[in-house]
């Protein structure tokens, strides 16, 4: 196929469009806002959040109007923001941000040495929840150490996260975390949110929450301080709660 | 203020700011010149694909465990972008008009590509969409007919007859209207 003609035709983009553009989208999200402004949505939301608690210990009927719109799961409020838009965390105290650089590690020189889970386990410091049993046909692909950092570059929480995949394409994921107790908005707006008993613990389950591949069923609590989380594409409610019940750590 | 996860390990390696450094340079011509040989144009070309950064960058921190991924989800964005644009303003511009457009670059080569890319783009609007998109992926982000099949959901042959059928059309006329 003689197609020369086509292949001569493409062009290297500006230099300085390259570099405009790169500067543009390395900016934290939130630049986009004055800090004044973010502190009043902030103060906000917080002041909302208050207002509604304390009206939900109040008044029955507005406890279940309430509930089909915000649920909140220790730290974690769930709003009815479109799921799939950004997870939000409240700014930091100035306690926090010291407290965040005085824990936050850089990363260890490579290579580390032991097994994946030794190293998740180092970088993390805590000891992640995993499974006695796995669901049949399950075998873990990876487990890795995660820090969750905000835009301002302050460290607000770490966790470990545990992949397991079975040859039919089934994906499961047990999350380990813990936070600096900032608030942190976890929008589930246009999914299904149940509320369920987890190991004696409120939680939720949420069905087709978005994600990279396809959607994922999710259950969330807190348990021991621990953020909890299992993220599944083929297991029921009922699997995924025995397997919640097998956790240990 | 939105969170990011900054992943620590991954099999003892992870994507840091410097991957994705390296992935915007490796993906920036490849993005640009996919709507560039679609519009034609440099300054469309130029807003399309800091439309398509913007919209993928602020969930990059999704992807790094999987570069390839965020760079097939690049291409995901910027076909959207692409149709988007298409639609809302079809080229109706001549090939005249589209060369007289005033440039910083001056000199006659400059003058001479823009001139041609601007004809081919013309040549291209009257192929199907899907053809038309085809291409751009092909000789425009120069991606192989896997590539553009596993993008698109098509078999690789159906992407390489479909090419070579409208390689042929746009060779006769390129040809034909020197």
């Amino acid at each position: 196929m003689n197609d020369d003609f086509l292949n001569k035709l493409q062009k290297t983009p500006r230099k300085q469009f390259a570099a405009d553009l790169y500067q543009r989208i390395s900016q934290p999200m939130s630049t986009n806002l004055k800090p004044s402004i973010r502190s009043r949505l902030a103060y906000g939301f917080l002041a909302l959040l208050a207002a509604l608690t304390a009206t939900l210990t109040l008044s029955p009927a507005m406890r279940v109007m309430a509930r089909d719109f915000l649920q909140q799961i220790g730290i974690f409020n769930l709003s009815d923001r479109p799921a799939g838009d950004p997870v939000l965390v409240a700014p930091p105290s100035t306690e926090q941000i010291t407290a965040a650089q005085a824990t936050s590690t850089p990363l260890p020189p490579q290579p580390e040495t032991g097994s994946p889970l030794e190293i998740a386990i180092t970088r993390a410091g805590i000891l992640p929840y995993l499974p006695a049993e796995l669901p049949t046909g399950y075998e873990m692909e990876d487990i890795v150490a995660a820090e969750y950092i905000d835009d301002l570059g302050t460290l607000y929480g770490k966790g470990i996260f545990a992949k397991y995949t079975s040859k039919d394409g089934g994906m499961l994921e047990i999350q380990t975390s813990v936070f600096d107790g900032r608030e942190i908005d976890m929008p589930v707006g246009g999914q299904r949110v149940t509320e369920v008993e987890v190991n004696g613990q409120p939680g939720v389950w949420i069905e087709d929450f978005p994600s990279i591949n396809e959607p994922i069923d999710m259950l969330v609590w807190e348990e021991n301080g621990f953020h909890l989380s299992i993220q599944s594409t083929t297991l029921t409610l009922e699997e995924v709660l025995a397997l919640a019940a097998s956790l240990k750590q | 203020m939105m969170s990011k996860i900054r992943l620590t390990t991954f099999f003892g390696a992870s994507a840091s700011d410097a991957d994705f450094k390296d992935l915007y340079q490796q993906e920036l011509p490849r993005i640009f010149n996919f709507f560039r040989y679609q519009f034609g144009d440099d300054a469309i070309a130029e807003d399309l694909t800091a439309d398509t950064f913007e919209k993928a960058w602020r969930n990059r921190a999704r992807y790094q465990r999987d570069l390839s991924a965020f760079s097939t989800w690049l291409f995901t964005i910027a076909r959207r972008v692409a149709v988007d644009h298409y639609r809302k303003q079809r080229p109706t511009a001549t090939l005249e008009q589209i060369a007289e457009l005033p440039s910083e670059d001056q000199t006659e080569d400059a003058a001479q590509q823009r001139e041609d890319i601007a004809r081919l783009s013309i040549l291209l609007s009257r192929l199907a969409e899907r053809e038309r998109e085809l291409v751009a992926l092909k000789y425009g982000a120069g991606l192989t007919n896997r590539a553009i099949a596993s993008l698109t959901g098509m078999t690789e042959s159906n992407v390489g007859v479909i090419l070579h059928r409208a390689v042929q059309f746009l060779r006769s006329e390129w040809e034909a209207h020197p």
